[in-house]
């Protein structure tokens, strides 16, 4: 499953080499390269920040990943998921509002994984040193992008409702044109 | 050879957990291609970003002590040059963040594979593994941070940042060989790009095989592949474009509104950004009053001093320069002021010396920079004057400060007080 493949003229040698390391002779080679220079970068790394600062950023990242970003996904992947009854009559129409909700939510939050020191004013004296400006437009900027967002998603969804209701009527005759999509959400 | 315990644990250990039906190695193959020529991009602009500070000359180094290997004085054509490396390392930067996210979601389930470890092999990968994930967080978060003037730390960001990416480097050169096979049989087996035409009612899960991470038990698709990587390409191009427009500036700038440089933060001819005001380095008025001198000094060792109004009588040039900063933002301003090189001529120094400028400044690494000879020697580097048609304000450097063409903004000494031309080496 790499680079690293049998090759054709591997003889026993080879194939006891494999079975004792997992892997072929190439692999190896590269993997002690790897971390050799791996090695070399991180003595680098701690002769300009102290270890315990680096596993602080580790800490950090942990608990970020475990009380962030984990819960994030499962808002986005399953809790939605049940919570709208996926998977039972009306699937369709189901699937369609789940989607509506996470994407929305997914564009609401994307700006605080790039953007949060600034929108939350963490570094506001900094900032105000370097810049001679202040962060206190950011959050009100990302409230009202956040309800752009959730307006869009919500009116789009209200639009294909109505355009399925229209098909499954089932009213040939007056052929009308469906209402213009205003297409606020590009993802969805 | 396995080193595990009998049981396997319960919970993200079991197969059964992870039913996501878009996971897989397609999936991740293909987000992982999508952030490959971005990551190069940064790689590339990062190493020119050190370039740019031309580290071989005077105190201009900020990564001491490592390996940094440089071949060239960084040039002063074309001026926008450093606007568009540095611009171009954030903008990829930050496009990376959204599709990074959703390559760990594609392949959370690796982190709790059971056994941990199955091989010799088996374990030099994941600790190469452990070492990609970290590396490429905590280059992406530190650099993003960085751009925002956002410093949770105690060490000096340059050198960390840039021995965070030789790791990210290295582990993803040995990631890239060991999945080489994975891209090719997901890509030969299932297209490029055919699975992103199926829509939700064709989406069927990759077949779950052994040590992959496609789903055993996977649910019912609730989003197509196609809507999953139509939201994540938005979500990059999005960002991307946010950060590059703080470089191409006009209209663009002010639609990205969460970018730390989309403002355009004043109006008249000094309404321009600034980085590091005068009252941030303690720069005052006082100092940049009727006493201001310029000290030039030649490569003889002899000075001269010149008053504001000397200065503004010697014959002025005007350039359309940008300042381009190292947080990615860049403005084109119009400099008057006068060539370094009629300086040189008046303090006897013929072409080819490197130039040490010092700045009244008493804080911050760069109160000093050196130029190499081809930039001091280009007829555009200006010691600035004026800006716009106006005298500069304090913030933009008031007496006089340095623009040269293509030179990152920190170089772009402010408050200038003393101006040396070095002997020839």
């Amino acid at each position: 499953m790499s680079l690293f493949r049998e090759g054709r003229g591997a003889g026993p040698l080879d194939r006891r080499f494999r079975d004792g390391y997992g892997a072929g002779p190439l692999h190896m080679l590269s993997g002690l390269a790897a971390l050799a220079l791996s090695g070399y970068a991180i003595l680098e790394l701690f002769h300009r920040a102290k270890p315990l600062e680096i596993a602080e950023w580790l800490v950090a990242a942990i608990v970020l990943h475990d009380v962030v970003l984990l819960p994030f996904y499962s808002l986005l992947g399953g809790l939605t998921h049940r919570g709208l009854g996926v998977g039972q009559a009306g699937r369709e129409e189901r699937v369609e509002a789940l989607n509506h909700l996470r994407i929305a939510v997914f564009f609401v939050v994307l700006p605080l994984f790039i953007w949060a020191p600034l929108i939350f004013g963490l570094a506001r004296t900094r900032y105000l040193h370097n810049t001679g400006q202040t962060t206190d437009i950011y959050l009100g900027r990302w409230l009202l992008y956040s309800g752009v967002v959730c307006v869009g998603s919500a009116l789009a969804y209200a639009v294909r409702i109505r355009r399925t209701h229209t098909r499954l009527r089932g009213d040939p005759a007056p052929m009308r044109e469906p209402p213009p999509d205003p297409d606020p959400a590009p993802d969805s | 050879m396995s080193l595990a315990p009998i049981h396997r644990p319960p919970g993200p250990f079991r197969a059964e957990f992870w039913r996501s039906p878009l996971r897989g190695p397609w999936l991740s193959s293909l987000l992982g291609s999508a952030m490959l020529p971005l990551f190069l991009l940064c790689m590339a602009t990062g190493y020119l970003s050190h370039a740019a500070y031309d580290p071989g000359i005077g105190h201009n180094s900020v990564n001491s002590g490592g390996i940094v290997p440089y071949f060239f004085h960084w040039p002063t054509h074309p001026a926008w040059l450093y606007a568009a490396t540095q611009g171009t390392h954030i903008a990829a930067g930050i496009a990376l963040a959204p599709i990074l996210l959703g390559k760990l979601w594609s392949v959370i389930p690796k982190l709790f594979e059971w056994p941990g470890i199955r091989s010799p092999a088996h374990a030099v990968e994941r600790v190469s593994i452990g070492l990609l994930v970290g590396s490429s967080l905590f280059t992406l978060v530190s650099g993003i941070f960085n751009s925002e003037i956002f410093y949770p730390w105690r060490f000096s960001f340059v050198p960390v940042h840039y021995y965070a990416a030789i790791l990210f480097t290295v582990s993803l050169a040995f990631h890239v060989a060991v999945k080489f096979n994975v891209i090719r049989e997901a890509f030969g087996q299932r297209g490029v790009i055919a699975p992103l035409r199926e829509s939700l009612a064709e989406t069927e899960p990759e077949p779950p095989a052994h040590e992959t991470t496609a789903p055993s038990a996977p649910a019912a698709p609730t989003i197509s592949r196609r809507g999953f990587v139509a939201t994540i390409g938005v979500a990059s191009v999005a960002v991307g474009v946010s950060a590059a427009s703080q470089s191409i500036g006009g209209p663009l700038r002010e639609l990205a509104i969460f970018a730390p440089r989309g403002r355009v933060p004043g109006r008249g001819p000094n309404g321009f950004q600034v980085n590091k005001t005068a009252a941030s380095v303690g720069v005052t008025a006082g100092e940049t009053g009727a006493d201001w001198r310029l000290r030039v000094v030649g490569p003889d060792g002899r000075s001269l001093m010149f008053s504001r109004e000397q200065l503004l009588a010697l014959p002025q040039r005007t350039h359309d320069l940008p300042i381009a900063c190292v947080e990615g933002w860049s403005t084109t301003q119009r400099w008057t002021g006068v060539p370094l090189a009629a300086l040189a001529e008046l303090i006897g120094a013929p072409p080819g010396h490197e130039v040490a400028v010092g700045s009244l400044q008493q804080r911050g690494a760069f109160r000093q920079a050196t130029l190499a000879a081809n930039q001091a020697d280009d007829g555009r580097s200006l010691l600035a004057l004026q800006v716009n048609g106006v005298d500069l304000s304090i913030d933009h450097g008031f007496p006089a400060r340095l623009i040269v063409p293509a030179l990152p903004g920190v170089h772009c000494t402010k408050w200038l007080s003393t101006v040396e031309f070095t002997a020839v080496r």
